[in-house]
């Protein structure tokens, strides 16, 4: 059956962001890790903001975490996300380090918190694109 | 050679539609707020000899820059600056005057900001264009934030933090009604309960319709000039004693440290130690409120009080008429008017009436220091500290 098609508004895919999203496609959360201090960081760059090196590389993180931050938002910024109010946005810290943007997902609204451990899954919203997202886990 | 009160702000004049008052002629509006300040200040445009204006932040359909300004106003200054998107913008178009003025480029600089974007767009289209401009287009907007979701997530981990409760975020918005009720001006004079906030919409948990600052339009105008000056004019001069300027991240998700920020801090101790002062000297303050939580948090990150004493502070009313830190003394643009990047400026320029003792009903007494901040972009903030010498 044809998937339905995505309205949401998508990714401005940038030159820095293509590989991350290429990534998400085969179900893997990419981050970067640097050659020369190992530190990692997210989103993709040409330099290490730990140190400012040029060597960094790919990294396929664990996919593993915990909620920094979360909002629940109950008026849609576009027609688009309707259906899904109530909904989480958070700000989740992978164990790595990094720290990124997302739904939580596969849990009520009033379950998630500061702290709680998640794990990314991989939501196809469209033949050619995938979104991260997270639910909770066990730790 | 120290910066400190080298330039005095002379004129200033502002344009608050009322409700059902809607601006129609952009740069009306801005050559209006423009002549107010000029005549507060005894001058005519002819006088002018440098600009900073800052262009409104929504798609307007023909060129705004300073220059397009400086044609429709009839003036060729050799001297033009703008304050960036992405930096603490109406903070920094006050140091940029500063430093034409210093730096002996122009003398009498007018410094503009103004928008009709409620008129333009609506509020419904603000705040749909704000999500979509302001958010991160890659690895955030795709995810459905709320522009003041990024408030929301700050405030959701200070409560996380410290506790700080919905009720004491709401006591921000009953404080800005508060004064407001004493500004003839102010859109939103109604006095307003902590039980009205909470039972207002929620937009993004844990903030309220209420929690969120106005959609107006409006516009602002300031006649800056060097201290040697100052006392020329028909007004009391009030002197720029300090400022400071600093961004963190772009997107609410690269910020590192919810609680305890840097960009804030940094440029309140910039311009703190630029005036030769400390937070407890001002006699009242505008911590920029585009949200409830923003004026809590402000107060930490300024040092006004300690990590987590913000929401209990302000619950016990010390920022309200009468309280020993009056902020916001026109209501803020939590209910005063807001149109947009304009907004800090007004708050700017009601810190001026104060230090001028023009404030009427709402007056400090006595009021001699005041400190303002502003947040531009999203993530970058500005401070400024202003004295009656």
């Amino acid at each position: 059956m044809a998937k339905p098609e995505y309205v949401k508004p998508r990714p401005t895919i940038s030159e820095d962001g293509a590989a991350y999203w290429e990534a998400c496609r085969r179900h893997e959360l990419q981050i970067q890790r640097c050659a020369d201090c190992g530190g990692f960081q997210f989103p993709a760059r040409v330099l290490c903001t730990h140190c400012g090196s040029r060597r960094v590389a790919a990294h396929r993180a664990r996919g593993t975490g915990e909620v920094y931050a979360y909002t629940i938002v109950h008026r849609p910024p576009e027609p688009a996300f309707a259906p899904d109010v109530p909904y989480v946005v958070a700000v989740i810290q992978l164990d790595e380090g990094p720290r990124m943007m997302s739904n939580i997902v596969g849990c009520p609204v009033e379950q998630v918190h500061s702290g709680m451990q998640v794990a990314a899954v991989f939501d196809d919203v469209a033949e050619d694109l995938t979104l991260v997202k997270f639910t909770p886990a066990a730790k | 050679m120290t910066l400190r009160a080298q330039t005095a702000i002379v004129g200033i004049g502002d344009v608050v539609p009322q409700k059902g008052e809607p601006i129609t002629n952009y740069w009306g509006l801005a050559a209006e707020a423009s002549l107010r300040a000029l005549a507060d200040a005894g001058l005519t445009i002819r006088d002018v000899d440098g600009v900073v204006f800052t262009r409104s932040g929504y798609p307007i359909p023909y060129p705004t820059f300073p220059t397009n300004f400086c044609q429709y106003m009839g003036i060729t200054p050799a001297w033009m600056e703008t304050a960036p998107h992405g930096g603490a913008q109406m903070s920094s178009m006050i140091w940029r005057a500063a430093m034409g003025i210093i730096s002996g480029m122009a003398r009498t600089v007018l410094i503009v900001a103004a928008d009709n974007r409620e008129t333009r767009l609506s509020r419904h289209g603000v705040v749909n264009r704000i999500a979509a401009q302001n958010t991160d287009t890659e690895y955030e907007y795709p995810y459905g934030p709320l522009f003041p979701s990024a408030f929301a997530l700050l405030a959701q981990r200070h409560m996380h933090e410290f506790g700080t409760t919905s009720e004491q975020i709401a006591a921000v918005a009953v404080t800005a009604r508060k004064w407001a009720a004493l500004h003839p001006q102010a859109r939103m004079k109604a006095p307003l309960t902590v039980q009205d906030v909470l039972n207002s919409r929620m937009i993004s948990w844990p903030l309220h319709l209420l929690d969120i600052c106005l959609v107006t339009d409006g516009g602002g105008a300031a006649v800056m000039v060097g201290a040697d000056r100052a006392d020329d004019f028909p007004r009391p001069p009030v002197h720029l004693l300090g400022w400071g300027d600093c961004a963190e991240s772009q997107s609410v998700s690269a910020l590192p440290d919810y609680t305890r920020s840097r960009m804030l801090r940094i440029a309140a101790e910039q311009a703190l130690r630029m005036a030769e002062v400390t937070v407890r000297d001002m006699d009242v303050i505008f911590p920029y409120d585009p949200s409830t939580f923003h004026v809590i948090w402000g107060l930490e990150q300024m040092g006004f009080v300690g990590p987590g004493e913000g929401g209990p502070f302000v619950a016990e009313g010390h920022l309200a008429p009468g309280g020993k830190l009056p902020a916001n003394t026109h209501g803020g643009i939590m209910a005063y008017c807001h149109p947009g990047i304009a907004g800090g400026f007004l708050s700017i320029l009601e810190a001026v009436r104060q230090l001028r003792g023009e404030a009427g009903a709402r007056q400090v007494p006595d009021a001699r220091l005041a400190l303002s901040s502003c947040m531009g972009g999203f993530m970058a903030w500005g401070v400024n500290v202003f004295g009656r010498l």
